[in-house]
């Protein structure tokens, strides 16, 4: 009995239990993994691919008197792809998007190289400044940046006080530039991650063998750094450039008219104005867009870095 | 290395560092000042701003639903996630890869597309947008994390010792609960933290998906359509201080490296 109780204990609870139902080890662990992928497969199909595909099918779909109606018709791309107002909001976030990016990438890119090859005694504690800044807000920073860049901001008060300037320079905020420095703001730390993995799995033997057979300190880095860093280069690139084209409330809240973006238009068909079916059009549209041009700078680079 | 480099990377490095705080800096700044102004000169402290905030019902009841919010995301994310982290990394196969790309999709959609497609999935089956919807909002978004991080940690452990254990007589289950599970368990947590420092700031989904409640950013986002309201660096200081210090605690947890991926 005393065996009995111990096993009972010791031996014999619950997942052991469990485990003797499957006579391999083999068969037992397919089944776990069964069960612990389960509960999140589900979860991405009911709440990821759902609401993809209905968002998908509004937008193929029509508003009458605030009512959905499944008539099925391309009218939302037409008339997202016709209209002259959707044309210059979807050329202005394209320019805004890829120069967000491209200045986000070329900025995040040096952080990594410098932390990763010039101040490696430091690169943990780097990174991880970059990693809180990458969790130090999103509203509060967009909105940080109108009390700084504002005609009553600091840094017009600055100017002022220092005598450069006679009056606030009201192009700061509501801009196209304000909205660059915006996104930049809170792209950063997110293009830092990607390209200080890839720069990780740059040795320092690689990058001695090429500088032993000669090659100058840029060579090295455009010939061997750089093609063996791409794929983390281009990752962050691709996120920035999409999550700059999504954004909407940098444009609303410092963008003026000359930063206007499609994303406040799309945020606009689904609050004031009732048109879920074209802001679902327009939203895939700018994904298409931005995948687009993504491709061909894929393709681009590949030809360039070889 | 030479000296001169290293004078510029720490120039550079150092400004772009001032770049990204320079908001945080300034939001925390204005939150304790004496004046209603946002602007210099700063004329003196005081904690007016958040005695203000607190007072005001708004605030609380938002700053509850946002406590809740973050909570039932992280608790959510970090029990499907972790189990999901623990099947991907027991074998390879093509089909667990496909899994790990498709966890990851909602990172690289950007929130507005994502909140209004919640927004008219809820509709579309008749779904109340509630507190509820911005936790599943919040977990599809958060999944992600716990998944790469949990993988990342499971990646650098020695499998060996699992071997070990059930040469030692440890049934899979054993090895897994007594050794696996404890040595990932600050990464579970690392990525809860980061979980709850993401939910806590989130505003576009949020926006999309909560029908007529508050949380802390989306009562932000009103006060700031209705003028100049000084408490709301009060406000926007007690997320960034939430977040900061859930992102700190995460780093006693995990490892950048494990977060660079």
């Amino acid at each position: 009995m005393a065996i009995r109780a111990a096993l009972t204990s010791e031996q014999l609870d619950l997942s052991a239990r469990v485990a003797m139902l499957f006579r391999t080890r083999e068969e037992r662990e397919r089944w776990l993994s069964l069960a612990q992928l389960t509960p999140a497969t589900a979860f991405l199909l009911v709440f990821l691919v759902g609401p993809l595909a209905v968002f998908l099918i509004y937008s193929f779909w029509v508003t009458r008197s605030y009512q959905l109606i499944s008539e099925w018709n391309i009218e939302n791309y037409r008339e997202a792809l016709t209209q002259g107002v959707y044309r210059d909001l979807f050329r202005n976030t394209i320019e805004i998007a890829i120069v967000a990016a491209a200045i986000t990438t070329s900025l995040a890119y040096t952080y990594a190289h410098l932390i990763r090859f010039q101040l490696r005694r430091f690169q943990n504690v780097l990174l991880f400044v970059a990693i809180v800044a990458l969790f130090s807000g999103y509203l509060v920073r967009i909105y940080a940046w109108r009390t700084i860049l504002g005609d009553e901001g600091i840094m017009n008060r600055a100017l002022l006080s220092l005598g450069l300037v006679d009056k606030p320079l009201s192009f700061l905020l509501y801009s196209r530039a304000a909205a660059l420095i915006v996104l930049v703001n809170f792209l950063v730390p997110l293009a830092i991650l990607p390209i200080y993995a890839a720069l990780q799995n740059v040795s320092d033997d690689q990058i001695d063998a090429a500088r032993d057979l000669g090659a100058g300190a840029f060579q090295a880095f455009r010939k061997v750094t750089l093609p063996l860093a791409w794929n983390g280069v281009f990752a962050a690139f691709s996120f920035t450039f999409i999550i700059a084209a999504g954004d909407y409330v940098t444009p609303q809240l410092v963008g003026g008219t000359s930063g206007a973006m499609i994303g406040r238009a799309i945020a606009d068909k689904f609050g004031v104005t009732f048109a879920w079916p074209l802001g679902a059009a327009l939203s895939f549209l700018t994904l298409a867009f931005v995948l687009a041009i993504l491709s061909v700078i894929r393709f681009g680079s590949r030809r360039v870095l070889r | 290395m030479k000296r001169g480099e290293s004078v510029f990377a720490w120039l550079f490095v150092g400004a772009l560092i001032a770049f990204l705080f320079l908001p945080v800096a300034v939001v925390v700044l204005f939150s304790l000042n004496s004046e209603a102004s946002t602007s210099l000169p700063f004329t003196g402290f005081s904690l007016r701003w958040y005695h203000a905030a607190f007072a005001d019902e708004r605030f609380t009841s938002s700053l509850v639903n946002s406590v809740k919010v973050a909570a039932a995301t992280a608790v959510f994310v970090a029990l499907v996630g972790a189990n999901a982290s623990f099947a991907i990394s027991r074998r390879k196969s093509r089909l667990l890869n496909a899994f790990s790309s498709f966890v990851t999709a909602p990172l690289i959609l950007p929130g507005l597309f994502l909140g209004v497609a919640l927004l008219s999935f809820f509709t579309e089956i008749g779904m109340q947008t509630s507190l509820t919807t911005v936790i599943i909002g919040h977990a599809l978004v958060t999944l992600p994390f716990v998944v790469l991080i949990v993988n990342a940690r499971l990646m650098n452990l020695d499998q060996s010792i699992a071997e070990a254990a059930r040469d030692l007589g440890a049934t899979s289950f054993q090895a897994y609960r007594k050794i696996i599970f404890p040595l990932v368990r600050p990464a579970i947590f690392g990525a809860i933290l980061l979980a709850v420092a993401w939910s806590f700031d989130e505003f576009i989904i949020t926006f999309f998906t909560i029908g007529g409640q508050s949380t802390l950013p989306i009562l932000i986002w009103g006060l700031l359509r209705q003028g100049i309201d000084p408490s709301v660096n009060a406000i926007a200081s007690i997320i960034l201080g939430t977040t900061i210090i859930a992102t700190l605690l995460a780093g006693r947890l995990i490892s950048g490296r494990e977060l660079a991926r």
